[in-house]
Parts: C-alpha cells; sequence; structure tokens
C-alpha cells in the first residue's frame, strides 16, 4: 500500500481540509476535538506512518508529567488511560510489516527488528514507568515537581537526540578516533528522521515547564492535550505554540466570526504564492550553486545566495501562512512566525522577525533560565552564545548549522557591544535606514551561506569566492522564471507597502480596490507558475 | 495573575478584524479578467505559422493551447505555407539524411544514428571530426525510444548501413507509450506520429495509426470525419492521449485557462512518469515500458545482426536523472554484447554546467562524446573485419 504525503500544496490536502472542515461543522462540540486528533494523526501518518506512535509516547508523557507536577499521582483511571495509549500505539505501529525494520537501517550492533521484541519492550517500559510513579508519587512536593518536569523533558529530549543526533554523535566520535590513530568500529546509524519531531518536541515541552513555572494549569483531557501537539496545521514544522496560547482555544468553543473566511484565504492564497511562485522558482538556482562539484564563479555564488535567502524565507513563511489561513478557517489564531525579516537592520531586529515562535522559545526557556541579560555584559555574551548554539544545532545535526547559530550569536554580540557607540552619535534615522537594512541582509545571507553548504570545505571554498573572486560577472547557474521574478517584485511592493505602516497587513494599510489588485497579482502569478510546485517544505526538514 | 485553568472554558484571544469577502471577492475577478484580457492582447502568438521567433512571454501563454489549436495554428495546406516542425519527424519517407563531412557514402562505412536532437548533434559532431565515416540521421524532436525504433525499421528497408546506432534518453523512456508528437509533448504539440509498440507473450507487437506521413497528417485532419477516427485510435492506443489537452474548446480563447490547462498537462506528465521513473530509484524494471524497452534493443540489435549491421545504443542521462537510463539498459546490453556508449561516463550527470538550458550538452562535452562514439564504430568495424579475416582464413583449413 502506497502512501500520498498530504501536503499543503496538494489537492488531496484540499479535499483534507474539506473534509475536516466539513466534520467540524456536523459534529457535536464534545465529539470535535477526537476527530481533529484522529485527522491530525492521519495528516501526520501521511507523511510518515511510522511515526504516528512517537507522537502518542511524547503526548502521553508530557501529559501524565503535567498532572504530576501540578497535582500529585495520577489516578488509576489516568494511568490505564496512558498506559493503554502507549501500547495501543505501539500495537499499530508493530502492526503493518516493514515499519519497524524501516526505522534504523545499517546498523551492525542492533538486534534484527522483531515487532514482538518491540511491543514486550513497550508493555515492560509501561510497567516500570508505573512502578516508578508509586515512587514519584510519595516524594515531597518540590522533589515530585522537579522529577517529574526532568523525566518528560529528559524523555523526549533522548528521542529527539536519538533520531536527529546520534548519527552525528558516532560520526564524530569516529573521526576523533581516526585523528588519533584509532580504528573505530563500524557504527554507522541510518535513522530515518521523524519529520516534525523537533517541532511538537519542543511545543511539548512549553506545557510542563509552563506548568512547573506555575504559569499554567494542566487539563486532564488527554484527547485535548494529544490534538495540541498532533494540530495538523503545525506538526509539521510550526509555528512552535505555546500550551497557553493554543490549547485554551482548542478546548473552547470555536467561533466564527464575519470575514474570517476571507482572511483565512487572504493567508493561504499569501503562503501558495511564496511558496509555488516565488520558492519553488528560485530553488533551481540555489540549488545548482550550492549542489555544483565545481568552483562557481563570484557572481555565481552571490545570485545562488541570494536566492537561497528568498526560497528560505518564502518557503518557510509561505508555510507559516498557510498554517495560520488553515488555523483560522478552523476558529484557531496560530502565532505569527514572520513580520519581514530582511527588512531588520540588526541582529536583535531580526530575531524578533524570524521565525519568531522559536527564536522567543529559545529566549524563554534556554536564554533567561541561563540568566537572560542579568549578570552583566560578558555574561549575556555567554547566555547569548550558548542559546545561539544550541538554536543552530536545533536546525541539524551538522556542524555547518552550528557554525551558523555561534555566526549568529557574534552578530548579536558585536551589536551589543557597538551598541553605546551609535547611542552618543546617533546617525540620521531616515538616510541610516535603508543603508542598515541592506548591510545587514548582507550579514544575513553570509549566514545562509554557512547554513546552506554541506560542510566546511564547501564553506570554505564559498567564502574563498566570495572574497578573492570579486568582479567575476561570467553568470553560469540558470535564472529563476519569469514568474518568479514577477513574483518577487510583487512581494517586495507588497512587504514595503506592510513595513511602513509599521507591520501592519495590507488589507488594512490599503483601500480595498488597491489590495484587492495585489491579491489578483498573487493568484495569476500561481496560475502562471502552476504545475511545477513542490510538495516539501525546506524546514521539514529540520 | 492566576495561571491560565486549562479545565475552565477559557475566551478566546482577541482576533484580528478581517474582511468580508464580497466587496474583495469582486475588485479580484475584475482584475483577473483584466488580466486575461490584457495577456492576451499584448502577447497574442503571431497568426502566420512561418514566424518561428515568438518572444517567450508569447510562447508562454500559447503553452496551454489544445494539442488540435497547436495543429491548427501551425498547419496550412502546404509545407511551404506551415510552420516548419510540421514536416519534422515524419515515418515516411523515411527521414534519414547524410551529413556532409566529405566521405562518400559506398567508399566509407555507412553509421546511421536514429533519435532525438541529442543524436542528431552526435551524429552531426562525429561527422565533424571524422571523414572516415560516411554519417547518416535520423531524428525527430524529443523522440522517444520507439519512434527512433520505427525509424530504424525504416530505414532499413530502403539501405544498408554498417553501423546503427538507437538513442535512449531517460526523459523519453517513460513516455514510450505515446504515439504522437502532439501527447508526447504538450507545450509543442508535434503532429508526426509513430506505431505504439505492445509486448504480449514476450513479443513485440506494433500496431500503427491512421497516418504516417505528414500528407496522410493533412488528409485526417482537414476531414473531421477522419480525425475523429483518429481521435478514436489515440483514445484506444495511446497512453498519453487526455481528452481535456488534445480537444479545441472555448477555454483556448481565455490566457488564464489556457495556463491552468498546461499546469494540468504538466501534472498529467509527472503522474504519467511517476508510474515507470522514480527520480530517486531510477526506473521500474517491472513497468510497461521499461519491458518494451528492454524487448525493443533486443529486436534492434537482433534485426542489425541479421543484416550485417552493428548495433550500438546510445545512452542520454538527462540533468539530475543520475545514470538511471544506463542502469535500466545495462543488464540487456550486456547480455546480448550490444555495443553501448552512455553519457554519464563522460558527463556527470549531476553537473549542470554540463548540460545547455534546453537538456542538450555543452559544446564540448557533445564533442567528447562525438569523439568516444566515433572510437566506438572504429573499434566495433575494426572487430568485425578482424573477425571476418580470422573467420576466412580458417575457412581453407578447416575445408581442407
Amino acid at each position: 500500500m502506497t502512501w500520498e504525503a498530504i501536503s499543503f500544496t496538494s489537492w488531496a490536502f484540499v479535499v483534507f481540509l474539506a473534509a475536516v472542515l466539513a466534520g467540524e461543522r456536523v459534529l457535536p462540540s464534545r465529539a470535535r476535538n477526537a476527530f481533529l486528533l484522529v485527522a491530525s494523526w492521519l495528516f501526520y501518518a501521511s507523511w510518515d506512518h511510522r511515526f504516528v506512535f512517537l507522537l502518542v509516547l511524547s503526548s502521553v508523557i508530557y501529559h501524565s508529567s503535567g498532572i504530576l507536577i501540578h497535582r500529585g499521582p495520577l489516578t488509576p483511571r489516568e494511568r490505564g488511560r496512558a498506559s493503554a495509549w502507549v501500547v495501543g500505539a505501539a500495537f499499530l505501529f508493530v502492526a503493518v510489516p516493514g515499519r519497524l525494520s524501516a526505522v534504523a537501517r545499517d546498523w551492525p550492533l542492533a538486534p534484527p527488528p522483531n515487532g514482538a521484541l518491540f511491543l514486550a519492550g513497550v508493555c515492560g517500559l509501561v510497567l516500570i514507568v508505573n512502578l516508578l510513579h508509586s515512587r514519584v508519587a510519595t516524594l515531597d512536593a518540590p522533589r515530585r515537581r522537579r522529577v517529574a518536569l526532568w523525566f518528560a523533558v529528559a524523555v523526549n529530549l533522548a528521542i529527539l537526540a536519538a533520531f536527529k543526533y546520534l548519527s552525528f554523535f558516532l560520526e564524530n566520535v569516529a573521526a576523533l578516533q581516526r585523528a588519533v590513530g584509532v580504528t573505530p568500529r563500524d557504527l554507522h546509524l541510518e535513522l530515518a528522521l521523524p519529520v516534525g519531531i523537533s517541532f511538537f518536541t519542543f511545543q511539548g515541552m512549553t506545557y510542563v515547564i509552563d506548568i512547573h513555572r506555575k504559569r499554567l494549569v494542566p487539563t486532564t483531557r488527554l484527547i485535548d492535550f494529544a490534538l495540541f501537539l498532533a494540530f495538523f496545521p503545525v506538526v509539521l514544522a510550526g509555528p512552535i505554540e505555546r500550551a497557553a496560547r493554543l490549547l485554551p482555544q482548542l478546548m473552547g468553543e470555536r467561533r466564527r466570526r464575519p470575514g474570517q473566511l476571507g482572511g483565512a484565504l487572504g493567508l493561504i492564497l499569501q503562503g501558495l504564492f511564496k511558496k509555488a511562485v516565488i520558492a519553488d522558482g528560485v530553488a533551481a538556482t540555489a540549488n545548482a550553486v550550492f549542489g555544483a562539484t565545481s568552483a562557481m564563479s563570484w557572481i555565481d555564488v552571490v545570485v545562488g545566495t541570494l536566492c537561497f535567502a528568498l526560497q528560505l524565507y518564502c518557503d518557510f513563511s509561505g508555510y507559516s501562512d498557510i498554517a495560520l489561513g488553515v488555523g483560522r478557517l478552523l476558529g484557531i489564531e496560530l502565532t505569527t512566525n514572520f513580520r519581514h525579516p530582511y527588512f531588520a537592520r540588526n541582529p536583535a531586529d531580526f530575531w524578533g522577525r524570524w521565525h519568531i515562535s522559536l527564536s522567543s522559545w529559545f529566549r524563554d526557556y534556554v536564554f533567561f533560565p541561563l540568566g537572560g541579560p542579568s549578570g552583566g555584559r560578558w555574561r549575556w555574551m555567554r547566555n547569548v552564545m550558548l542559546t545561539f548554539l544550541v538554536t543552530g544545532l536545533w536546525h541539524g545535526a551538522a556542524w555547518n548549522f552550528v557554525l551558523w547559530g555561534l555566526y549568529h550569536g557574534a552578530l548579536l554580540c558585536v551589536h551589543r557591544l557597538q551598541e553605546p557607540l551609535w547611542e552618543s552619535r546617533p546617525p540620521r534615522k531616515l538616510a541610516w535606514a535603508p543603508v542598515s537594512t541592506v548591510a545587514f541582509f548582507g550579514l544575513v545571507c553570509y549566514g545562509w551561506v554557512l547554513f546552506r553548504c554541506q560542510s566546511l570545505a564547501q564553506i570554505a571554498s564559498v567564502t574563498s569566492t566570495l572574497v578573492l573572486d570579486v568582479g567575476n560577472l561570467q553568470l553560469t547557474a540558470p535564472l529563476p522564471p519569469a514568474s518568479s521574478l514577477l513574483g518577487l517584485a510583487v512581494l517586495a511592493v507588497a512587504e514595503s507597502v506592510s513595513h511602513v505602516a509599521g507591520d501592519r497587513p495590507l488589507d488594512e494599510v490599503l483601500p480595498v480596490p488597491a489590495w484587492t489588485a495585489f491579491y489578483a497579482i498573487m493568484i495569476f502569478s500561481l496560475i502562471l507558475g502552476a504545475g511545477a510546485v513542490s510538495p516539501q517544505f525546506v524546514y521539514f526538514t529540520f | 495573575m492566576a495561571p491560565p485553568n486549562l479545565n475552565e472554558p477559557l475566551t478566546l484571544p482577541t482576533r484580528r478584524a478581517a474582511w468580508t469577502p464580497g466587496t474583495p471577492l469582486a475588485w479580484i475577478v475584475f482584475y483577473l479578467v483584466a488580466l486575461d484580457l490584457g495577456a492576451n492582447a499584448f502577447f497574442a502568438y503571431p497568426k502566420d505559422p512561418r514566424n518561428i521567433t515568438p518572444s517567450r512571454l508569447q510562447l508562454y501563454f500559447e503553452y496551454g493551447r489544445a494539442i488540435e489549436g497547436k495543429l491548427a495554428r501551425m498547419t496550412r495546406a502546404t509545407d511551404e505555407e506551415s510552420a516548419p516542425i510540421v514536416a519534422s519527424g515524419w515515418l515516411e519517407p523515411s527521414g534519414s539524411t547524410q551529413v556532409p563531412n566529405g566521405a562518400v557514402e559506398g567508399t566509407r562505412p555507412v553509421v546511421t544514428f536514429f533519435g532525438m536532437s541529442h543524436a542528431q548533434l552526435l551524429a552531426h559532431d562525429v561527422a565533424r571530426i571524422d571523414d572516415t565515416l560516411a554519417v547518416r540521421c535520423a531524428a525527430a524532436p524529443q523522440a522517444v525510444p520507439t519512434w527512433s525504433f520505427s525509424a530504424y525499421l525504416e530505414d532499413r528497408k530502403r539501405r544498408h548501413s554498417d553501423v546503427v546506432v538507437l538513442t535512449v534518453m531517460t526523459q523519453t523512456i517513460p513516455l514510450l507509450s505515446a504515439t504522437a508528437g502532439g501527447t508526447l509533448y504538450f507545450d509543442g504539440a508535434y503532429p508526426y506520429t509513430w506505431p505504439r509498440y505492445y509486448l504480449e507473450d514476450d513479443t513485440l507487437r506494433s500496431v500503427a495509426p491512421p497516418f504516417l506521413s505528414r500528407e496522410g497528417y493533412r488528409r485526417h485532419f482537414y476531414d473531421p470525419m477522419a480525425w475523429s477516427r483518429y481521435r478514436d485510435w489515440l483514445t484506444q492506443h495511446d497512453k498519453h492521449y487526455d481528452p481535456l489537452l488534445f480537444r479545441r474548446s472555448a477555454l483556448d480563447r481565455s490566457s488564464l485557462a489556457r495556463l491552468l490547462r498546461r499546469s494540468y498537462a504538466l501534472a498529467i506528465r509527472a503522474t504519467a512518469q511517476a508510474t515507470a521513473y522514480d527520480p530517486m530509484k531510477g526506473f521500474d524494471r517491472t513497468s510497461e515500458e521499461a519491458r518494451v524497452l528492454e524487448a525493443l534493443i533486443v529486436e534492434f540489435a537482433r534485426l542489425a545482426r541479421r543484416d550485417g549491421t552493428i548495433p550500438i545504443v546510445f545512452v542520454v542521462n538527462n540533468l539530475n536523472t543520475s545514470d538511471h537510463a544506463f542502469r535500466l539498459v545495462e543488464p540487456t546490453l550486456s547480455r546480448h554484447g550490444i555495443a553501448r556508449l552512455s553519457s554519464h561516463e563522460i558527463c556527470p550527470p549531476n553537473e549542470p554546467r554540463n548540460y545547455l538550458p534546453d537538456s542538450h550538452f555543452q559544446p564540448p562535452i557533445n564533442l567528447e562524446l562525438a569523439r568516444a562514439m566515433a572510437r566506438l564504430i572504429r573499434t566495433s568495424l575494426a572487430d568485425r573485419e578482424n573477425a571476418r579475416r580470422s573467420l576466412s582464413a580458417r575457412g581453407p583449413q578447416s575445408a581442407g
């Protein structure tokens, strides 16, 4: 049986969404979340049916820990329900032949995949956790709260680390061994990365951490929490929602307001336009430059980098726009993830505009717990660098992401160090604004070089081309299609208008005949470039 | 402030006031109609079929016209009045022509190439670098292997070649169940036709379309009854025939509708290709296309050898398709001892700079491929000559 991934840009998604909206409308309010949860699991399963088990496991761990942190021991009924969910999901996981074997490949140390053994292992672990629960329940409240929090965070981070970072770790240990003359054992591990794991793991952490900080009272309804984690508009690539923001909306009565449909469709159109017309159009140029096996000219690298910067922004913000639009169709308001990031004038400004749900997550759950801005300049800089190191690693297990994170940390530190200079001699705002925007965009683009390159050697090669080959204008990379260039011009004008008006949406800034012209051109460009839309979004791989 | 209790009903967060769809929708429709009319007015395709240099935008807005509409635009009563492409690719009369290089047929070994423009460019470069070979070529735009094989069958009826080169290309293999330039390539919609090949009990069987020449095409095209019968034949035998793409309709008047039809064509094409080819994994050997191709290559080699001709297969691996085409045909070629040249051995398919934007090889790469092909042809001819000599040398001994 073959599954077709339900992508936001596919007709399958249109059918899926129509079915979900119809179901939402006809079902009684009590059954809606169960229906949405099943739909979300099916949506996720269309991408990777093997890992719905992980989604269920994470839901149960976070939810049970939330109760344990806030209230104390789980009732026998709650424990029974949690155990049944995990065992049931494990059973489904092994029920279809080939699921288990496809998770790990090429690992000589691993035992041969065995469904019965896996099921027995899961049952055993469930039993152990139930026994441990009785012990944890007897602890005094502060210790119980701490143990439950660390259990939830550690288990979920361990799952994330196993899937995302273990291969990277093993490869580097092997490289280290080779460097000191020791022949490493063949520990190559090729684990399939569960799509969206970084997003739902972090989303779940907001729940237990906020309960531990006494900023949130947990829900006793596991279905609602599981829906919060698996909610299909956000499960693959965010925005990373906070429990305190999304859960109340999922649990409350979803009220639809007049005009909401139009706003939602506008967002979906905008997202499709960014993805299909621009991101997919410029991707070929970026891929040609960064995928070339021989050295490229300076202009090739510059054009390729610009195209990648546009591809990444339009792909990811396009996805976020569609997610926001779909959420709004369901009566849910999701977090805005992008606010014209390429208009940023400095690193602090940029991180307030780019992937806002992630940058604010790291601010609230990493930077501030490390001490935040308190403790003097050097301590602040240490905390910034550590936060950005983790931010880089979040994007992927590779040294280029580490470098990219540290690069942005360094930019922020330098910006902080030179701030007093500007404060003493403030430049004239009107003249400075475009200059600083363009200059900082250049710095961001170099960051994307670090981000896009696949090895340190490639980073060195591209950087040397940028520095030593200046002026070589022999362009060999293919240019984006005309529809993408038209789309870029439209986007640039639309974003400029919106930015100048204080980052407000076009339909709030312009009269109806003006903003509808933008939407008509978007539809026209979509039709111009239709037929070649990629179902994949870049951030699915993180 | 008290923490939110998720077990109690909570008020929804404030949402931005959104617009009502009525008036904006009317404005959007108004703008779209204006854009549609504007595109038709400013980027109208040239009416004269002899004009072969429309602007890129004129071409772009024309891509989505139905195949019959495109054929009507390019076809007139005579070749002189029609677009030059109307005369391309017809199997009847046989289309192989000599590539001039100073070599005189009859005094030099004759090498004939069959395939698409890639084969034609290779033939020209082989002729250029080696005047010891008399090079002939039969080519059609975007030709699929079934067309090349049919062209070979037609050619062998009329003339003898010492070497015949059949060209196989990654992009066209999944489409070899098409039977017309129109169903093969929607954007261009060439009128030429060729037979459909089926594999029945491991035997290759062909069914010819109602016409294989441009005279036959004109007779059918201008006769509604005959054309209707041709459409029925396509429905029955052409796997890539789709009435929505083929038949003229009122939708052709709208530039936006044409663009939508083109996107549908691209989606249909992608689906058709996916049945035989996965860009990550390569070809599905069990697909009809892969099995027909294998049988076709075997038959090509068998017939050529029976005629005393050396068969060679030239494999064109397109950009970003790895060596999938080569891997598909290699076992068959090895099993039957058929000489071959695969482009991936000289030109890595993952290197964009080896290719021109229209999928052809960069001229220096093409020249290098031509050198390799010329070497292969000379070696094959020399081997055959040596085999003949040793056979004739052994002949009297064994007789004695």
